[in-house]
C-alpha cells in the first residue's frame, strides 16, 4: 500500500467518522420545552385555581425533570426577575409561592412525548389585595458526582411565571420616572427615547400608549407605539421598567427646529388611568443648513449687487434731470483749501495759493 | 439723493435684521406657544376613563386643583380634544349624569357660594358658570354612565380645563386594552449542548477539552495553565418580550477535604467581566490559590441589562455564587434558537490554579442555568 492509497483510505475513514462525531455531539444536547411560560390570574381571597404546565421532550432519550416552586420578584428595570427560594419564604403567609402546590414534582417525560405537570393555587382568605408573584422551575437536577473526578455538574431549568391579582383594595398607581432622549440636538429625525415607568401601586400594571412627535408648528410628525404589540411588558409593584423606542422620521429641511414629544401611557385594569409627559429636542441638519446658508449668502450678495446697480442708474438719471449735488467729500475738501488775504483793496491778486 | 439712498439702505437692513430676530424667536419658542396666551396653570390635572377602548362610551373622572378661586360669573369649561373634536356625544351630557366635589352643580343659579350651574354644552365642551365664588382647591367632576363616546382611533387626546382665568391640559389615552385571565399561548424551549475541544467562541475564548450537556469534566488541572470547557445555549420562543438565561452555582468548587477553588477573580466574584488574570497566589491566602470564571459570546444582552463579555478578547465574570445570578444570554423579542445573539450563544467556564492550590481529584460543584421569559 503506497502513501497515496493510505492517505485516500484515511480520508474516507475520516469522512465516515466525522459525521458520527458530530451527531454524537448533537444527541448529547438536553432540550427542555414548556408551554405556557406565563400565567396571569385574577382571583378573590378564598379562590382555588388549577392548571398545568406541559413539558415536551424532543430529546432522543427519556427526560427526567423536577418541578420547583419559587418566589419571584423584579430583578431590574428590563423585565428580568429574580427567584426567591421557598426556604426564605417559610414564614411569609402572604407569599404566592406558599399557596402553590405542584402535585408531582419528579416527572419522567418519554422521548418524543409531552407530559402535563399539574399545579394548583389556593388563595387564603387572608391574602392581601394586589399583586403576588411566583415561578415554577422545571429542569434537570444535578448529575451524580463521579468518584475520584473533579467535575462541574450542570443542570438546566426553564421557568413559568405566575402573576396573581387578588381582589380587594387594589391600588393602581404609576408615574413616569423619566422620559428622555440621549441628546438634545439631532441632525436627522432619528431619535431614541428612553421611558422609565415606576409602579407606585400594589399590583402589576402593563402600561401601553404612544409617543406623539410634533414639529415647531404643532404638526404631528410621527407616532411610536409603546408596549402595544406585546402581551407582556409588565411593571411590578415597587419597581420600575424601562422601555426603549426609536423614532425614524422623514428628513426635510422644512421640518427643522424645535420638536416636542408627548408621551401618553394608559395603565390599570381596562387601561383606565393615564400619565403623560412632554419633552423637547431639536432637529438641525447642520451640514445641509450650512450649504443652504452659503447659497443664501451668495444670492443675497448678488441681489445687493443688482440693487446697487439699479440705484446708481436711478441716481444717474436723477442727476441728468436735476443737476449734480454736492459730492460726498466736497465740504471736507473745501476745509482743506488755504484761505489767502488779498494784498490790497482794489487790486487783482494773481498769486497761486502755494506761492505764499 | 445720496442721503436718501443711504436711508433707504439702512431701512432695509433694519427691517431684515428685525425680521430675522423675530422669526428666530418665534421658531425657537414654537409658534403654538406664542399664538396662545397662557394664564396661570391648574395643577394635579387628570382624567381617568372607565374604558379606554376606541369608540366605546366611557365615564370620566376629571380632577384638577385651582390655585385661585373662581368668582361668580366666571366659567369652568372642559373641552374634549380641542384640536379635532374626536369625542362623541358630549352634548348629551346633562345634569342628571354629572356629579362633582369641590363645587356643587345646581340646576338654577342661586347665590350660594361654591355652586355652579351647567350652562351650556357644545359638540366638544362642557361649560359650568360659577353662581358664587368657588374656592381654590381640588375640584372633581364625574361624568357618569353612559359618559362620552371615546374617539374611534387609538391615540392620546387633550382634555383642556379652564377655571376662571386659569387653565391646563391633560391627556387621555385610547388604546386597544385587553385584560385576560388566561395562560398566554407561548412556548419556550431551552437547549444546552456540549462544545468540543478547540471550539472558539465569538469573543475568541477557546475550549481546551470536551464536555457533555450535564457535566464539565475538568479532570486533572495543572498549575499555571487554564482549563476551559464550553456549552452551546439555544432558546426558541415566541414570547414577544424575549428571555434571559442566568447561571449560578450551588457552591464553590470544593473537595472532600474542604479545599476550595474560588470564584474569579481571587474569590472577589467579579461582577463586571474583565480580562482573565492568573490567581495571585499569595502565600497563606487560600482565596488567591485558584479561581473559576465564566464568559459568553452573546453580545445582544448588553442592551437588555446583560454583561459585556467582550467581542475580540474574552472577558470573565465570577458573580454567579448561590445568592446571585449572572445573565449569560438574553434577547428582547422572539427567538429562533439558531441566530447568534438572538437564539444562540456559547458560554465557556475557565479554571486556573496556582502551585499552592491543594491537590485533589474531587473538586465538585453544580452550575444551574435558568431560562426565564422577560415579563
Amino acid at each position: 500500500m503506497n502513501k497515496t492509497t493510505r492517505f485516500f483510505i484515511a480520508c474516507m475513514l475520516a469522512a465516515f467518522v466525522m459525521p458520527a462525531i458530530s451527531y454524537a455531539q448533537s444527541t448529547d444536547a438536553t432540550s427542555l420545552t414548556i408551554t405556557p411560560p406565563f400565567f396571569e390570574l385574577n382571583v378573590n381571597p378564598g379562590d382555588s385555581w388549577s392548571s398545568s404546565i406541559r413539558v415536551v421532550n424532543t430529546n432522543a432519550s427519556d427526560l427526567h425533570v423536577n418541578a420547583e416552586v419559587m418566589g419571584f420578584a423584579a430583578g431590574d428595570d428590563q423585565g428580568h426577575g429574580s427567584f426567591i427560594p421557598l426556604s426564605q419564604l417559610a414564614n411569609d403567609g402572604d407569599a404566592l409561592a406558599n399557596w402553590i402546590v405542584v402535585s408531582n414534582s419528579a416527572i419522567t417525560v418519554p422521548s418524543g412525548q409531552a407530559v402535563d405537570v399539574p399545579f394548583s393555587v389556593s388563595i387564603p382568605l387572608s391574602a392581601s389585595p394586589g399583586g403576588h408573584y411566583a415561578a415554577i422551575l422545571i429542569g434537570t437536577g444535578a448529575p451524580a458526582a463521579q468518584a475520584g473526578e473533579s467535575q462541574v455538574g450542570v443542570s438546566s431549568y426553564i421557568s413559568a411565571l405566575i402573576f396573581v391579582r387578588v381582589s380587594g383594595n387594589i391600588v393602581e398607581s404609576a408615574q413616569i420616572h423619566s422620559f428622555s432622549t440621549n441628546k438634545s440636538l439631532y441632525q436627522t429625525p432619528d431619535v431614541p427615547f428612553t421611558i422609565n415607568i415606576q409602579n407606585t401601586g400594589n399590583v402589576h400594571i402593563r402600561p401601553t400608549g404612544m409617543i406623539q412627535i410634533y414639529n415647531a408648528f404643532g404638526k404631528e410628525r410621527g407616532e411610536i407605539s409603546i408596549n402595544e404589540t406585546s402581551t407582556l411588558g409588565y411593571v411590578l409593584p415597587s419597581s420600575s421598567r424601562e422601555f426603549d423606542v426609536e423614532w425614524l422620521g422623514q428628513p426635510s429641511l422644512l421640518d427643522i427646529g424645535p420638536y416636542t414629544a408627548v408621551l401618553s401611557l394608559a395603565y390599570g385594569e381596562n387601561s383606565t388611568k393615564s400619565v403623560t409627559e412632554t419633552i423637547g429636542f431639536w432637529i438641525l441638519p447642520i451640514g445641509q443648513l450650512s450649504e443652504v446658508a452659503f447659497f443664501i449668502i451668495i444670492a443675497a450678495m448678488l441681489c445687493m449687487y443688482v440693487l446697487r446697480r439699479i440705484v446708481r442708474k436711478m441716481l444717474a438719471n436723477e442727476i441728468g434731470k436735476y443737476g449734480d449735488v454736492p459730492e460726498k467729500n466736497s465740504v471736507a475738501k473745501a476745509k482743506n483749501k488755504k484761505v489767502m488775504v488779498p494784498k490790497d483793496d482794489g487790486t487783482i491778486d494773481l498769486r497761486h495759493p502755494h506761492d505764499e | 439723493m445720496v442721503y436718501r439712498y443711504k436711508f433707504f439702505k439702512k431701512d432695509i437692513i433694519v427691517a431684515i435684521t428685525l425680521g430675522l430676530a423675530i422669526g428666530t424667536l418665534m421658531w425657537t419658542a414654537g409658534f403654538s406657544d406664542l399664538l396662545f396666551v397662557h394664564a396661570a396653570s391648574l395643577t394635579s390635572v387628570s382624567d381617568t376613563l372607565s374604558d379606554s377602548r376606541p369608540g366605546l362610551p366611557a365615564a370620566h373622572t376629571i380632577v384638577f386643583t385651582n390655585p385661585s378661586s373662581t368668582t361668580a360669573g366666571q366659567t369652568i369649561t372642559y373641552t374634549f380634544d380641542p384640536n379635532t373634536s374626536a369625542f362623541g356625544s358630549v352634548t348629551s351630557t346633562s345634569i342628571a349624569n354629572v356629579t362633582s366635589t369641590g363645587m356643587t352643580i345646581v340646576g338654577t343659579c342661586g347665590v350660594a357660594t361654591g355652586t355652579v350651574s351647567m350652562a351650556t354644552t357644545s359638540y366638544n365642551m362642557l361649560t359650568f358658570t360659577a353662581c358664587g365664588t368657588i374656592a381654590s382647591g381640588t375640584v372633581t367632576l364625574k361624568l357618569l354612565s353612559p359618559g362620552i363616546i371615546n374617539p374611534t382611533s387609538t391615540g392620546s387626546y387633550i382634555v383642556r380645563i379652564a377655571a376662571g382665568s386659569n387653565n391646563a391640559d391633560t391627556r387621555v389615552v385610547i388604546v386597544n386594552g385587553v385584560n385576560v385571565t388566561a395562560a398566554v399561548a407561548t412556548t419556550f424551549t431551552f437547549t444546552v449542548s456540549p462544545l468540543a475541544t478547540s471550539t472558539t467562541l465569538g469573543n475568541n475564548a477557546t475550549t481546551t477539552g470536551n464536555d457533555t450537556s450535564s457535566t464539565l469534566p475538568f479532570g486533572t488541572i495543572a498549575p499555571n495553565t487554564h482549563n476551559e470547557l464550553g456549552q452551546q445555549l439555544n432558546v426558541t420562543t415566541n414570547a414577544s418580550n424575549g428571555f434571559a438565561v442566568t447561571i449560578h452555582e450551588d457552591q464553590d468548587l470544593t473537595s472532600n477535604k474542604g479545599n476550595i477553588i474560588h470564584l474569579f477573580s481571587n474569590a472577589n466574584a467579579t461582577a463586571t467581566p474583565s480580562p482573565w488574570t492568573s490567581p495571585t497566589n499569595i502565600i497563606n491566602n487560600p482565596l488567591t490559590y485558584g479561581h473559576f470564571g465564566i464568559t459568553s459570546d452573546d453580545t445582544s444582552s448588553t442592551a437588555v441589562g446583560g454583561k459585556n463579555f467582550g467581542t475580540s478578547t474574552p472577558l470573565y465574570a465570577g458573580s454567579f455564587n448561590p445568592t446571585s445570578t449572572l445573565m449569560v444570554f438574553g434577547w428582547n423579542g422572539p427567538a429562533d434558537g439558531v441566530t447568534q445573539n438572538v437564539g444562540a450563544a456559547k458560554v465557556a467556564m475557565r479554571i486556573e490554579i496556582s502551585p499552592l492550590q491543594a491537590a485533589a481529584n474531587d473538586y465538585v460543584n453544580n452550575l444551574i442555568y435558568v431560562a426565564t421569559p422577560v415579563f
